[in-house]
């Protein structure tokens, strides 16, 4: 990227609240989540005169809300000019919660919540975080997983991709199955239609 | 996400006099998609006060119709050619000469999008309601790129949806998303205007839809070691345009045989059934011999588009205007007037509306002055049939038909000529201006769509049968009636000496004392000295309205003249009278001198109209007419003596 090129941004739809809007940024522009004490002048200005009402920082966005009163269709690009500024000095940006380090629970839980899930969860499975040692990430996969030979795959192509995207830092990501009725091995065709 | 809008009030809502626009980039697979939604139900018509195409469509919904408007493509709504002004100003609410349409559907190349998306900015900025088809998608797969289109929807704000062509499922999704166009999402932020911010926002959608961009595709690649190469590219090119050719004059002939055989068997049913008359002779004369001769190159004409389209739908068309962008430049011009003058082989008209993609005046006008030059589709009857009367079909010069290579000759000469012309009108209108840079895409090798294949070919054919139900059929009425008039008693033949009860002697009689034979004798001063006859005169004045109209002419004539025998009618045609007189009228200079005279003269009425309202005034169409009839008299005359002394 060119040294005077501006931090990529674009903004997405937050359901369910139409004053809010997720600004999407590269991931590791900013290094920490959830909500901030001070951000840099120029998007400051805009938390002071009361266009902003809360602003929260996620794994690869920045979360925030207009005041109520206040449209995005009016605001948005003025507030896209002053988040691309702000974001150009990551270190004017200061958590509210300093000591937390919670970027990557963060992110896995918002890959457990979006669309991986999402299609784990349509398929009979369900995962759960069960710890982070460093950058490692060991989940809790159970339900149709257990038994099913594509949650490895699930594991590596679709969850590992998408926190990747999140938190490029991570370095590993494993799971850990109950052995369920299947007794730990992984077969297709327990489903009550085939019959031997 | 809208389909539970999906209700009664929206539906009756959506569906009266929707307009829906179809906007994207050329290439992006726009006009696929628009002919798969519409079928072969689309109407052409014009933008007001210029002559850009306007394609439009109605499509079916389960509940009702919208109509489809397949905008020309652009690559941007900051104009910078007549054709994107177009887009610009459909989508412009403050543009009150065309109706600006309710919604927009945006058709994204996926093996593209980073281009494309800036396209995409500015469609949103109309603040219309936008749905996103990504095309391309099968082949963005198998070039090894990737794209997530659920987080592309997302990262957009609009409905996005991939329809790989033809597929009848992306089209039934696309139909049901267009059924709802007023409760489409729109994006909460308009995407910014600047050029970095834009890069910036790309970039950002691009990411978070994890987009990776397709390697360039192997076989293209392979394929553009070749044929792009300066040697072995241009020979192909060459061979390409021969083999082109050939295929028209040999695959043809088996089609063409049935319809001559079709009219001659309807020929002899009237000689047999009808009373002798009038009506009789208006039939055989006029509808069979006139008419009938000009239907017969119908088959040529279908397979000249077939061609054409495949070149074009197989991405070779580009390769050519790039091949060509050095010649073009000795001319004065860029790579794009190729394109215009390729067009022209088809058809002038559409060459001439092709340099509306050219950003410079000087060289519209220049490509314009030349593309009547292309050999069209119009004088390919001509040819055929002048070429006919003095070489055999089955001559042939090694392992090349000889027909077939003098054909690829005139194309040759007349593309040449073509180029002259531009040059000369460049030179003449120079301005000192900056030279535009020549860049021009170039598509991956595709394979064509037999549907874009069969619509451009059905449209071709339905252009050339409209026009011989008016103008070629009108014409040959007026001609007939030329020709036939003023009435003859029998008194007066018997004083002229005619013996009434040969048929064939009053006929001439008739021909040689009408109004027609008048006119033919009026101009013969001024064709004199190219070798032409009265009755080629007739045949020439006539074609002033459309160039096939000369072979309808020649038709009625020879019909009428040798009713018995009018297939060889023209070939043992002699002259009648003068220094010549007895010897036969078709020589080869005399054949020479009218090819020539063909390939140069403006005798269209239609091109004349499309350069008047393409240039905006009738200075450059007389000019166009004037020039050219000048240059064609001289060349024919040469061609006439440089044959006249070889043979």
């Amino acid at each position: 990227m060119q040294p005077d090129a501006l931090v990529p941004v674009h903004a997405e739809a937050v359901d369910g609240d139409e004053r809010a809007l997720r600004w999407v940024m590269p991931a590791g522009t900013l290094d920490f989540v959830g909500a901030v004490r001070r951000v840099p002048v120029a998007l400051q200005v805009l938390v002071d005169d009361g266009t902003v009402e809360d602003l929260a920082v996620e794994p690869a966005a920045v979360r925030i809300r207009l005041s109520p009163g206040r449209r995005w269709q009016d605001e948005g690009a003025r507030l896209r000019t002053a988040l691309q500024g702000a974001l150009a000095i990551p270190d004017g940006w200061v958590a509210a919660d300093p000591s937390a380090d919670r970027v990557l629970a963060v992110a896995v839980q918002q890959v457990i919540d979006g669309d991986v899930g999402d299609y784990i969860r349509s398929h009979g499975g369900a995962v759960a975080l069960r710890a982070i040692e460093g950058e490692r990430v060991e989940l809790e996969l159970s339900g149709a997983c257990s038994h099913c030979p594509a949650a490895d795959l699930t594991l590596t192509q679709r969850f590992e991709v998408a926190l990747r995207a999140l938190y490029p830092p991570v370095r590993e990501v494993t799971a850990r199955t109950d052995s369920g009725l299947a007794g730990g091995r992984r077969l297709l065709g327990l489903s009550p239609s085939r019959r031997r | 996400m809208s389909g539970a809008h999906h209700g009664h009030g929206a539906t009756t809502k959506v569906h009266e006099g929707t307009r829906i626009a179809l906007v994207g980039s050329p290439n992006s697979g726009k006009t696929t998609l628009f002919n798969a939604l519409t079928g072969l139900r689309a109407k052409t018509g014009n933008y007001p006060g210029v002559t850009v195409a306007r394609y439009e469509g109605v499509t079916t919904l389960d509940d009702g119709q919208v109509v489809i408007e397949d905008l020309p493509g652009t690559y941007s709504l900051d104009p910078i050619s007549p054709d994107e002004q177009i887009v610009a100003d459909v989508l412009d609410p403050q543009h009150t000469d065309t109706p600006t349409p309710d919604a927009l559907v945006v058709t994204l190349d996926a093996t593209t999008l980073r281009r494309s998306l800036g396209l995409l900015t500015h469609v949103l900025q109309t603040g219309l309601p936008v749905c996103v088809v990504l095309t391309f998608t099968d082949e963005l797969t198998r070039r090894q790129g990737s794209l997530d289109v659920d987080l592309l929807r997302r990262a957009l704000g609009v409905p996005v949806l991939a329809v790989v062509s033809g597929r009848r499922q992306d089209l039934g999704r696309l139909r049901d998303l267009l059924a709802t166009a007023q409760d489409w999402a729109r994006p909460a932020v308009l995407p910014p205007t600047g050029t970095t911010e834009v890069s910036a926002w790309i970039a950002s959608v691009l990411a978070s839809a994890h987009y990776d961009v397709p390697l360039l595709d192997e076989r293209t690649r392979r394929a553009d070691a070749v044929l792009l190469h300066p040697v072995w590219g241009t020979l192909v090119f060459f061979a390409t345009m021969f083999a082109f050719f050939q295929v028209i004059f040999t695959v043809a002939a088996p089609a063409q045989a049935l319809i001559e055989r079709f009219f001659g068997y309807l020929g002899s049913w009237v000689t047999t059934h009808l009373p002798e008359g009038w009506v009789s002779s208006f039939l055989s004369d006029a509808m069979l011999g006139g008419v009938g001769g000009v239907l017969v190159f119908l088959p040529q004409i279908a397979l000249l588009f077939v061609l054409v389209s495949l070149l074009e739908g197989v991405g070779y068309m580009a390769r050519a205007a790039f091949l060509m962008d050095r010649v073009m430049s000795r001319a004065g011009l860029e790579g794009r007037a190729f394109v215009a003058l390729l067009s022209s082989l088809a058809c002038a008209i559409p060459g001439i509306m092709a340099t509306r993609t050219l950003p410079s005046a000087r060289d519209r006008l220049a490509t314009m002055m030349g593309a009547p030059l292309m050999t069209c589709s119009a004088r390919l009857p001509v040819y055929v049939l002048l070429i006919g009367l003095v070489v055999d079909s089955g001559t042939r010069w090694g392992p090349i038909g000889a027909q077939g290579a003098i054909m690829f000759g005139l194309y040759v000469l007349g593309a040449l000529s073509a180029m002259t012309s531009a040059w000369v009108f460049s030179r003449l209108g120079r301005s000192h201006g900056p030279l535009m840079p020549f860049y021009m895409e170039m598509p991956p090798y595709r394979m064509p769509s037999l549907r874009s294949v069969g619509l451009a070919v059905w449209d071709a054919c339905k252009t050339f049968l409209t026009k011989i139900g008016k103008i070629i059929l009108g014409t040959t009425i007026v001609l007939w009636l030329l020709l036939n008039l003023p009435n003859h008693s029998v008194g007066d033949m018997q004083a002229a000496g005619v013996d009434t009860g040969d048929d064939a002697a009053v006929s001439a009689y008739v021909i040689d004392h009408s109004y027609a034979a008048g006119a033919g004798h009026f101009v013969e001063p001024v064709f004199q000295p190219l070798g032409f006859d009265w009755r080629i005169n007739v045949g020439v004045l006539a074609s002033l309205s459309a160039r096939e109209v000369f072979v309808a002419t020649l038709g009625q004539v020879a019909a009428a003249e040798q009713p018995d025998d009018p297939g060889n009618a023209l070939s043992r045609m002699t002259v009648d009278e003068g220094p010549r007189a007895g010897e036969p009228l078709f020589t080869p200079p005399v054949v020479a001198a009218l090819l020539v005279f063909f390939l140069y003269a403006l005798q269209c009425m239609s091109t004349i109209g499309v350069l008047r309202r393409e240039s905006g005034s009738w200075r450059w169409p007389a000019l166009a007419f004037g020039y050219l009839f000048a240059v064609a008299w001289v060349m024919g005359l040469l061609a006439r003596v440089v044959v006249g002394a070889v043979t």
